[in-house]
């Protein structure tokens, strides 16, 4: 069948892309594990990352929730859903995600 | 006389050995270019800003990889060009078809699509940019209407030299309209749709590029654009090396399979001409 | 016996004669699009910056023609299409031809050429504003990129194509070396290159357009880029309408010249 090489390319990129959104969210939940169970409601963390986050890494968290303060490596968040949390923590960049009382 | 014919047989590894003789080659060519590339950022003397060397390079590419940027503006624009090509090249083939059935539409409409064609994609930018803003509608609609035209043209192209004598044969045979578009014209077409499409997406990978530049906060394009701005030049360079590959890559896996399939299996050559 | 015929003769003939529909129908979708934009500002509300009203548009172009500034801009253009052409030709046309004419050459170089290619002049317009700056250097380089690959391409397969029935005829009269190149590798060449012509200027006047919209100080690209910051649709659109008259009129004149020509003399070209 002459379309196989156009084939097997689509399949590879499916299965990246399966594979990737399936390790985001194990370690998701590796990472969300020693904060036990969240509810519901918006609450504030503290995410560190493996560097100090740039300009991209600040969007990105944007998108979760608020950005109050970057400090080293560590960024400090409020209004953050425990789904966008979910998100956040599947990023390979963030090396840790901890409660944060809102300083 | 002898009933055999005895032909020499190929000698399989000299055939190998001028194979491998190309590749290594090759391959030294693009060594000579790094080498000597590498070896001039001294002699040159100036900044990694103006002149990164390939060392730079490749420590940026690690960098991006492992904070992650890469991967996301790789996906991004991977996501808008397949978007935009497939949607460009179905409303392309739609039109084409509509277009090319029917002998006053087409004379009707050329010369507008002509014109529309000749006011180039990358001209359209800046009123997509007032009406939509930045982002990736604009982006979107450049790459749509980058596609749409080349593959408009060699379908209706590849419609209007559909072989009468299938038309005749098959509507002789009591087929209906829309039998006679799926089993005559389309077929025939085939070849020339392609070649639409393969110009197309090579326009609509430079018009993303392009577009990203100017009108996107993510992308291959975009890194290309920031590299220099936060001076970072290693990662344009990065930057265009993976557009490149990425091009390959794409010529390699999809558009080059698609051509040889529809001409090989209708045996028809595809008129250079038509690439236009 | 005498046959009825119910139907007049020159009606039947009319029937049988196919249709044919006018030229002047291709004018109606610009008209319809005239109206439309005519009417549309008296019909619905919408911002004037969005689509400025055609009087807007006739205005600046007045203006613009009136005091030089958009005759300035074609010519600055165009004339950087030149440079980038000429330049990107001269360096494409002696590589090609030692690619075509020498195994050894082609293999090392094809791979980074191919590489090369693959990055689309725009990408290196940020690196070119670092080495050159805003203005007429990086916009030539960008169009002289464009150029060079899609003319080393048609070198190469011009060479390629050279029918070895005209090598043997030459060395057959003698000539070899130089007189093998003046008379037949390079015509061949150059065959292509005109062929191909069109296609180089399409990628060409792209790559001038965006790159000067990016890293211009003056030209078309600039002028309609430069419009979107003071929202200025009208330069905008007349910017667009200018780029696209002036392709037409490249194409028109310039292209399907050379390509009769070519049919002309070398009797070439199958349409």
């Amino acid at each position: 069948m002459r379309l196989r090489l156009p084939l097997i390319a689509t399949g590879v990129v499916v299965a990246v892309l399966i594979a990737w959104w399936g390790a985001a969210w194990l370690a998701a939940e590796r990472k969300l594990a020693p904060l036990g169970t969240l509810g519901g409601d918006r609450g504030s963390y503290r995410v560190t990352l493996d560097f100090a986050p740039e300009r991209f890494h600040q969007l990105r968290l944007q998108e979760a929730g608020r950005l109050v303060e970057v400090r080293d490596r560590t960024v400090f968040m409020m209004d953050v859903t425990p789904a966008a949390l979910h998100g956040i923590a599947g990023e390979y960049w963030v090396d840790s995600v901890a409660k944060w009382d809102g300083k | 006389m002898s009933g055999t014919l005895t032909l020499p047989a190929p000698a399989p590894h000299r055939v190998f050995g001028r194979r491998a003789a190309r590749a290594l080659r090759g391959a030294a060519g693009v060594l000579l270019l790094l080498v000597g590339w590498q070896i001039s950022v001294p002699l040159v003397g100036m900044s990694s800003y103006f002149y990164p060397a390939p060392s730079d390079v490749v420590a940026s590419f690690t960098d991006l990889v492992r904070k992650g940027i890469l991967p996301v503006y790789f996906a991004d624009s991977m996501e808008r060009y397949f978007a935009g090509l497939i949607a460009g090249a179905l409303l392309g083939v739609v039109f084409g078809v509509l277009i090319g059935l029917h002998r006053t539409v087409a004379v009707t409409l050329s010369p507008l699509l002509k014109f529309l064609f000749a006011i180039v994609e990358v001209a359209w930018i800046p009123i997509f940019v007032v009406w939509f803003g930045y982002g990736w509608k604009t982006i979107f609609l450049a790459l749509i209407y980058v596609v749409f035209f080349p593959v408009l043209y060699n379908t209706l192209l590849g419609v209007r030299t559909a072989p009468q004598i299938l038309v005749n044969a098959l509507r002789s045979l009591g087929a209906s309209r829309w039998q006679v578009l799926c089993y005559a014209i389309l077929p025939s077409a085939l070849p020339g749709i392609i070649t639409g499409l393969r110009v197309g997406a090579g326009f609509a990978f430079r018009g993303l590029v392009f577009a990203e530049m100017v009108a996107a906060k993510t992308g291959i394009g975009y890194l290309i654009f920031e590299g220099t701005q936060t001076q970072q030049t290693a990662r344009t360079i990065v930057g265009m090396v993976v557009m490149g590959l990425t091009w390959l890559a794409i010529d390699l896996c999809y558009l080059r399979p698609l051509e040889r399939a529809t001409i090989e299996r209708w045996g028809l050559t595809v008129d250079a001409e038509q690439r236009t | 016996m005498s046959a009825r015929v119910d139907v007049p003769v020159d009606a039947h003939r009319a029937a049988m004669r196919p249709l044919v529909p006018p030229t002047w129908l291709g004018t109606l979708p610009f008209l319809l699009l005239l109206v439309a934009w005519w009417l549309l500002p008296r019909v619905v509300q919408y911002p004037s910056y969005m689509l400025p009203p055609i009087s807007a548009v006739l205005d600046f172009a007045w203006e613009s023609i009136r005091d030089g500034t958009l005759a300035r801009n074609v010519v600055a253009s165009l004339a950087r299409l030149a440079t980038g052409f000429v330049i990107g030709m001269a360096l494409a046309i002696p590589l090609g031809l030692a690619i075509a004419l020498n195994r050894f050459v082609a293999d090392m170089f094809r791979p980074v050429l191919s590489f090369l290619q693959a990055i689309a002049g725009i990408a290196w317009v940020p690196l070119t504003i670092i080495w050159f700056g805003i203005g007429n250097g990086s916009v030539i380089f960008v169009i002289a990129n464009t150029i060079f690959f899609a003319s080393l391409y048609n070198t190469v397969i011009g060479v390629q194509s050279i029918p070895t029935s005209l090598y043997r005829a030459v060395r057959s009269h003698g000539g070899s070396g130089i007189a093998l190149l003046t008379n037949l590798i390079l015509p061949g060449a150059l065959v292509q290159l005109l062929l191909g012509v069109r296609t180089s200027m399409a990628y060409g006047w792209r790559a001038l357009v965006a790159s000067e919209m990016i890293a211009g100080s003056s030209g078309l690209g600039y002028m309609t880029m430069e419009a979107v910051q003071w929202q200025r649709t009208d330069v905008i659109i007349l910017g667009m309408i200018v780029i696209g008259l002036i392709w037409v009129v490249m194409d028109r004149t310039l292209f399907t010249v050379i390509e009769r020509r070519t049919v002309g003399r070398w009797g070439l070209l199958q349409r």
